[in-house]
């Protein structure tokens, strides 16, 4: 036997394992599927039923941020949805926003540019603010099912919708502070997550750590600031939007 | 200065390279070798074939037919023109022509030849005819010398010694008796290196080297061996000359037809045929200075014996044996193979381990294994789709 016979066998074995290559290829993706899961509160979606500003005696009733979505002279509004992948700067902080803030008032936690997605929706019949408020959580779930982020970059993250009125296009390539909060809508975020394990539900919802039923009185000043937090970019509790927008016209 | 330098180096290093991959011997013809197969007819020829069409073996293989014996017996005709000569002398002797009966008779050639033939009795009647011509003739001197000569080779007295006057018997009765009483002698036959017969007066003696007792007087001597063409001595055993009678034989080589008579006659049948003597013999009627001989035996599992020869010298000997009786075909090559490498006229199959073509496949091999191993256990990719 000499070495040239050998080369089929050669042949052979390659042939097996660009084969062995091939098939698995075919067979190598294990695809994760995370499903965001919008908690729901009183009137809408948590995060998106936050009023104007403080209720006091004055005004003992403020619209919704969802009345930004209407038109002033009538007709149907529109919603931008911007959806972040938040980066926890490497870190995994405890799930409470003022762990998440206290990591991120020191820390970068800016979104992942490659991930966002803008989305503009029509807001129909928003006749008053709280049906504006409600069309808004409306349109939010109708986004289920749709994809988010098909190849979610393995960072520790949190992952952010933002409701606002300006549009995609104004919105495109600002990632340092592209919203401006007078015209933000609502916001909702999910706990610190990996993205490289994450699977199943994801539980969004703007956590307002309002565990002590006194603070309960004073909801709207925190909800309305806790919209400011949540979509601070990057993500964080210093310089917080303090302009408001001017009562929106109700036809 | 520099480029100089540099175009030198890199005219060298090229040299090394061209002389690295030049082949390092010049090209050799490939040696020649005669294969001769013996067998029953169906194996022999599938043997044949399978010799003839094999390209593996890097000699160039040359099939040769074993010798057979003569068609035509040449002694035979001999025999009959001294039979004739014979009947003639007979019938001039009968005639009372003496002169004619002794003129067919006489002439030591025809004698020796008959002698060589190993026809002593012819030869006997010849000198038998040789005295009763001269008897008849009156030649009464001559015809105790013939007589002298007849009873000195020993011959029997012939039938045809009825024919003849009773005075031609008296003369060799007497002559037997002069002879008989006479002291022998010695005579030394040597043939180095080989053995071979030796023959007196057509009756075979001895193996060389002997000794022979012999009545002094004229002899004929031949001597044979395998190999050599017979070698035929006239000579007169004289009792006065101590040590002239050591006889040393010198015959020439057979030749190849001579050979093959021989080979056909001594081992064409004989399971001795791959033996030394026998090998020796047919590469000289093969003319084949490097021969293979094949004994195929067709049996119900086929054996092949084989034996290589280097200027008659063995070299090598093999066996095969197959398990059915086609097998023998198959078993041919491979036992040329064995033959040839064992006699040194090729080199064996180089080491698998060292042919760089086994090196380049373990290396493919390795490296497709490596490569198979890798994707079969890596993880698989993972990625995370987060839905609304």
């Amino acid at each position: 036997m000499n070495g040239r016979s050998l080369v089929p066998f050669a042949l052979v074995v390659t042939a097996l394992a660009c084969g062995t290559f091939a098939l698995h290829g075919c067979k190598s993706e294990e695809v994760r599927v995370a499903n965001l899961e919008f908690r729901e509160v009183d009137g809408g979606v948590s995060g998106f039923t936050c009023a104007e500003a403080k209720a006091n005696l004055l005004a003992p009733a403020t619209p919704p941020l969802a009345q930004r979505t209407m038109t002033r002279c009538g007709g149907n509004g529109r919603v931008t949805f911007v959806a972040d992948l938040v980066s926890m700067a490497g870190g995994n902080p405890r799930c409470s926003p003022a762990s998440i803030g206290e990591w991120c008032d020191s820390h970068d936690c800016s979104p992942v540019a490659s991930s966002r997605v803008c989305l503009e929706r029509d807001v129909f019949d928003a006749t008053s603010a709280e049906a504006a408020m409600t069309a808004v959580s409306r349109e939010l779930r109708a986004l289920s099912g749709s994809i988010f982020t098909a190849d979610a970059p393995d960072v520790s993250a949190i992952i952010r919708v933002v409701a606002t009125t300006q549009t995609c296009d104004e919105l495109k390539g600002k990632t340092r502070d592209p919203f401006d909060c007078t015209k933000l809508v609502g916001c909702t975020y999910s706990c610190p997550v990996s993205m490289g394990s994450l699977s199943g539900p994801v539980d969004m919802q703007l956590d307002l750590g309002l565990n002590i039923p006194a603070l309960l009185r004073i909801y709207d000043q925190i909800c309305l600031e806790g919209v400011y937090v949540c979509a601070r970019t990057p993500f964080g509790t210093k310089e917080l939007c303090t302009s408001r927008e001017p009562p929106a016209c109700t036809k | 200065m520099r480029g100089v330098h540099v175009r030198n180096t890199i005219v060298a290093a090229t040299t090394s390279l061209a002389v690295g991959c030049a082949p390092s011997k010049p090209p050799v013809a490939a040696a020649s070798v005669t294969v001769v197969v013996r067998g029953d007819d169906a194996t022999a020829v599938a043997v044949k074939d399978a010799i003839r069409k094999d390209t593996t073996i890097p000699v160039e293989l040359r099939v040769a037919e074993p010798p057979t014996a003569p068609g035509t017996d040449t002694t035979k005709s001999d025999s009959d023109a001294a039979e004739k000569s014979l009947a003639e002398a007979k019938k001039a002797y009968v005639d009372g022509s003496f002169a004619a009966c002794m003129r067919l008779v006489d002439g030591d050639d025809t004698s020796t030849a008959l002698l060589v033939d190993k026809k002593v009795a012819l030869a006997a009647r010849f000198a038998f005819w040789r005295v009763a011509c001269r008897v008849g003739a009156g030649l009464g001197a001559e015809a105790e010398k013939e007589a002298a000569r007849f009873a000195v080779s020993g011959y029997e007295l012939p039938s045809d010694v009825g024919i003849a006057s009773p005075d031609v018997e008296t003369m060799l009765v007497r002559a037997r008796q002069t002879v008989t009483a006479a002291a022998s002698v010695t005579a030394e036959f040597v043939h180095p290196p080989f053995r071979g017969d030796v023959f007196v007066d057509g009756v075979r003696a001895c193996t060389t080297p002997c000794s022979v007792d012999l009545r002094p007087g004229g002899h004929v001597f031949v001597f044979e061996a395998e190999g050599f063409a017979p070698e035929v001595r006239s000579v007169r055993v004289d009792k006065s000359a101590v040590g002239a009678n050591a006889i040393r034989f010198a015959p020439a080589l057979a030749s190849p037809e001579l050979a093959s008579a021989q080979w056909a006659r001594l081992y064409a049948r004989s399971p001795l045929a791959d033996g030394t003597a026998s090998m020796r013999l047919l590469s000289r009627a093969v003319r084949a200075p490097r021969l293979a001989f094949v004994d195929v035996d067709g049996g119900e599992a086929s054996r092949l014996r084989g034996a290589l020869a280097e200027s008659g010298a063995v070299t090598a000997r093999g066996e095969r044996t197959g398990t059915s009786a086609r097998a023998g075909a198959e078993l041919t090559v491979p036992l040329l193979r064995d033959l040839l490498v064992q006699g040194k006229v090729t080199e064996p199959a180089p080491k698998l381990w060292a042919s760089p073509w086994f090196w380049a496949t373990v290396t493919v091999v390795a490296a497709g294994v490596a490569t198979g191993t890798y994707f079969l256990l890596r993880p698989p990719e993972q990625r995370t789709e987060v839905r609304f």
